[in-house]
């Protein structure tokens, strides 16, 4: 027990240690803590460890009381919860790094006892830190399993806000093939949808319509088509409206096949965007009322009710294109609600309103002078102005938009870069290489290299490590993990492989 | 070569088939049609007069089109039709003359069918067909190619008089195998024009007019022939919407056509097309420099004074006069079968184009002064504005307080730079989207068919949500 609480407190020697020394006397607290009966990471009464660490000082230490705990007795959560749900705010993700198992497994246990008395807002704020410290180098910006039970748990609670933090951390990478067994695309897929509708919920139009795109345009071997892309579709389609207005196009990304599935599922949807896309208030409404019942179902009408009050937006931005002055009369005399029963015209005070709330907003630029007539009644016009363009707000706008570009530009050369060193990549260059039969073989042999893939792979990954210098930490751990679950037994009928 | 040249033609004679079954019904439908034009006023021209310019079946078509169209004219018009029909002893053309003749006169003793007659031409008119067809015969045994090629000339010229446009294209473009000179080829492909214009299939006229030009060799052959191929071309361009083009090949055909080609157009009818599709798709120095300034169009400018003095009135920025000219003989023009479908089009295109010329010198203009200046109400020129305005066709703004027209400032600074961030931020999405895509390809996390699910994939995290999760989707198979 003191041996324990010693070696933790001992932990790390100086503050200012070399990584790699930081990584060795790591390892070994590891390795002691590890080999430590349950009886004595439990502790006692009178000296609990985890009492007596700190959650982001000794987070390996209390890591390993925890789990041992938990392991001993399955209904201490009960107890244990809120000091769960403190460690896990607050964890130092670079102590973590050689026993996520454990990490994970404790986690799993506070997810469920939150899924059981009903409270998804309290596993929110741990999976958020969890998220950002677990891949300690890369943060949230590799993906993970708990990237897709995080936003679900936001959806749930409807906390959409709290999900932002790390939504908006654009994934980069996604773990190294078999290195996480609980990601498999449709935790992907879901993660992306369940962003989307985030995003949707907080009206971030341009970012959800991004998610459902990448959604969309996800890669399949052969021409399957997910569910959750049809349902990504419909919601591609409303989405598209909200931003574009009455242009509707699918995007070049979209692989045919997919498209050609989900427009026959989303026919309705379809119809809606053509329906908007002729501007007529008429044909809009008759297309609501028919599609109304199926995008109630599909859980769309929501958002199809914003894209029908747009309408109307939409069709005063466009009269300031048009007119320079118009009379709020005849403004309201215009056609434009399509949310309304038919022909229900708005009152001119009421478009009024709309129209400074409009302005207000930014959307317009425009000035509304009331005036009287000679008959006593006062008479409204709006001016429009052109919405205003300061060269030096756009300028920084530009500077900004050129650092992204020159960032994003740097990681491309470095996936290259990677792609150029992986295993398939050079296999295929030797091959090509072999003889005018090489080119063949390959395409004979592309699926039974896909079974093997794993085995093949393991050079690749090393040697991406390597070059890209996070040898130790995430890659060795899942090639570790990897290893640990392959059969050997396949290992003697492919001697090939057997390095 | 040559045998693929007639399996062209083969088929571009079969395909005009149904299409010439519609140009045949088209005229029969009641005038009542509201689908049909009719204009009730007087045109300008005098029939007889108008008429008299034209030879062959054209004369025919005018007749029977102003017949249809023009019911003050009608009983003039297709009495005169009938009478020619019967010389040329066209049966359907003659049925369909006496129909749209009842509608008009169902006492006039030209009204009812001479059955006798029609019993006794169908005879003759298969009489002579199976006569020609059986010397063709006896020529083609005889394997000489000359009187072969005029067995099938015969036999066309028989069919075209006879309105069975069909078989006349099938004999004259039979003859190609059999032609022996340049000028044969040339003849035979200018029927062929011929019958493809008045079976209205413009695309065959086109691809015969491109034939022709490859046999044109000669400045003789070229002087001949080129104002007919121009024609022949504008005419099918008119018939495309393609105005530009018509209205360049109507202004390049030399005035020495004369009345060479009236069984087609006539030199004023040139003057008319021309004039019109070049105001419909030029601007005002393209008017001046290619119109106005060519030497041969303006022969048959002088022809047409009207359309002459519009072209002027455009050009020296009179629009309201241009339009008005223009407005006076739309009558005449929709008594033309190949203006009729067009006019419209052509009115609104010379409009647009004129309230877009007038605006460009102003920055501010009132509407009062706009609709004077086009001889319309206000509300209309509003209205008329708003549209153009709208399609993106005029680049100003409506100020409905003061009645005034603005333009719009455009501030191209800050346009090249809204549009640069535009297209770096759409490279950026699109850079990111790909960067992703390849990642889930390295991390081999693609879709994967539903039976690979079972060896590739682990067991999914019990509990945890993921059952809800799980039944809300299907990795479906499509």
């Amino acid at each position: 027990m003191e041996r324990f609480i010693g070696s933790v407190l001992a932990f790390p020697a100086s503050p200012d240690l070399t990584p790699a020394e930081y990584n060795k006397d790591l390892k070994t607290l590891n390795d002691i803590l590890s080999k430590l009966s349950a009886q004595a990471l439990v502790g006692t009464r009178d000296s609990d460890p985890l009492e007596l660490l700190d959650n982001r000082a000794n987070s390996l230490g209390i890591l390993y009381a925890f789990f041992a705990r938990l392991s001993v007795d399955k209904n201490e959560i009960h107890q244990l919860w809120p000091k769960l749900i403190d460690f896990f705010s607050e964890f130092d993700g670079r102590q973590i790094k050689f026993s996520k198992d454990q990490l994970l497994a404790v986690l799993k246990v506070l997810l469920q006892f939150c899924d059981a008395c009903n409270k998804p807002i309290l596993a929110l704020k741990p999976l958020e830190h969890t998220i950002t410290q677990l891949n300690y180098s890369t943060g949230a910006r590799t993906f993970s399993s708990l990237h897709t039970k995080f936003v679900k748990k936001c959806l749930d609670a409807r906390s959409y806000r709290a999900a932002l933090p790390i939504l908006d951390i654009d994934i980069e990478e996604f773990p190294v093939k078999g290195s996480d067994k609980d990601v498999s695309y449709r935790e992907v897929l879901q993660y992306f949808l369940y962003g989307a509708m985030i995003y949707m919920a907080t009206k971030k139009w341009r970012r959800a319509s991004d998610f459902l795109q990448f959604v969309l345009s996800y890669p399949a071997i052969g021409t399957t088509v997910s569910q959750i892309q049809v349902d990504a579709f419909k919601k591609f389609v409303l989405v598209t409206l909200m931003l574009e207005g009455r242009n509707f196009q699918l995007p070049k990304t979209i692989p045919q096949s997919t498209a050609r599935a989900c427009r026959i599922v989303g026919r309705p949807y379809e119809a809606f965007a053509t329906a908007y896309a002729t501007g007529n208030p008429d044909i809009l409404r008759r297309e609501a009322a028919l599609v109304k019942e199926v995008f109630q179902t599909d859980g769309n009408w929501g958002i199809a009710e914003q894209c029908l009050e747009n309408f109307r937006r939409l069709g005063i931005k466009a009269l300031t294109s048009t007119y320079s002055t118009l009379s709020i009369e005849a403004i309201a005399s215009r056609d434009l609600d399509v949310l309304g029963s038919r022909a229900s015209t708005i009152s001119p005070e009421e478009l009024e309103r709309y129209i400074l709330d409009m302005i207000d907003r930014k959307e317009i630029k425009a000035s509304l002078s009331h005036s009287s007539t000679n008959d006593g009644s006062t008479s409204c016009m709006v001016s429009f102005h052109d919405l205003p363009a300061s060269e030096t707000d756009i300028l920084k706008d530009l500077e900004a938009q050129i650092a992204r570009t020159v960032q994003i530009t740097n990681q491309a050369r470095q996936l290259d870069k990677k792609l150029g060193l992986s295993k398939e990549w050079i296999n295929f260059t030797s091959k090509k290489r072999g003889g005018p039969g090489g080119a063949n073989d390959h395409v004979d042999q592309g699926f039974e290299e896909m079974d093997d893939y794993p085995i093949q792979g393991r050079g690749g990954i090393i040697d991406m490590a390597a070059i890209a210098g996070m040898v130790g930490g995430v890659e060795t751990q899942g090639f570790q993990d990897y290893m640990g679950a392959y059969d050997p037994a396949d290992d003697d009928m492919q001697p090939d492989y057997d390095d | 070569m040559t045998d693929i040249f007639s399996m062209v033609d083969e088929q571009g004679g079969a395909s005009s088939a149904p299409a010439y079954e519609e140009y045949e019904q088209a005229p029969t439908q009641p005038p009542t049609n509201t689908a049909v034009i009719l204009v009730t006023d007087l045109p300008r021209f005098d029939l007889e007069q108008y008429i008299g310019n034209y030879s062959g079946r054209m004369k025919v078509t005018r007749l029977l089109f102003i017949g249809n169209h023009c019911p003050p004219l009608a009983v003039e018009a297709l009495k005169t039709a009938i009478s020619i029909v019967k010389a040329d002893r066209d049966v359907r053309l003659y049925r369909q003359a006496v129909q749209s003749l009842q509608v008009y006169a169902a006492n006039d003793p030209d009204a009812k069918l001479d059955e006798e007659w029609i019993e006794k031409t169908t005879r003759e008119v298969k009489q002579k067909t199976d006569r020609l067809e059986a010397e063709l015969k006896s020529y083609k045994n005889n394997m000489i190619k000359e009187s072969i090629r005029i067995g099938h000339k015969d036999l066309g010229d028989h069919f075209y008089t006879t309105g069975d446009l069909a078989s006349a294209y099938r004999a004259f473009s039979r003859m190609r195998d059999y032609c022996t000179s340049n000028k044969q080829m040339l003849d035979m492909t200018l029927s062929c024009i011929l019958i493809c214009i008045d079976q209205v299939q413009y695309t065959s006229v086109q691809t015969n007019v491109a034939k022709i030009r490859n046999h044109i060799r000669s400045d003789d052959d070229l002087k001949v022939h080129q104002p007919k191929v121009s024609i022949a071309a504008g005419v099918a361009f008119l018939a495309s919407g393609n105005y530009l083009d018509a209205a360049r090949s109507f202004i390049s055909t030399s005035p020495a056509v004369g009345n060479d080609y009236n069984t087609v157009a006539t030199m004023n009818d040139i003057a008319i097309y021309g004039g019109l599709t070049a105001l419909a798709s030029m601007d005002r120095n393209m008017l001046k420099t290619e119109v106005l300034e060519s030497t041969t169009f303006r022969t048959f400018l002088e022809l047409e004074p009207h359309i002459r003095r519009a072209l002027t009135a455009f050009h020296s920025s009179r629009y309201g006069e241009c339009l008005s000219i223009l407005e006076a003989y739309r009558n005449d023009y929709l008594l033309d079968p190949f203006l009729q479908k067009h006019i419209d089009k052509i009115y609104e295109a010379v409009r647009t184009k004129s309230i877009v010329q007038y605006f460009i010198p102003f920055s501010c203009v009132t509407l009062d002064a706009m609709s004077t200046a086009f001889g319309v109400p206000s509300e209309q020129m509003e209205k008329e504005l708003v549209r153009l305005i709208e399609s993106g066709k005029l680049h100003a703004r409506i100020d409905t307080q003061n009645r005034l027209v603005t333009s719009k400032e455009t501030q191209l600074r800050v346009e090249v730079h809204r549009g640069t961030l535009a297209m770096a931020e759409e490279y950026e999405r699109a850079a990111r989207l790909r960067m992703l895509q390849i990642n889930v390809v390295r991390s081999g996390l693609e879709i994967k068919p539903p039976k690979g699910q079972l060896s590739g994939q682990g067991p999914m995290g019990p509990g945890l949500g993921g059952r809800e999760l799980r039944s809300m989707m299907f990795g479906n198979g499509a």
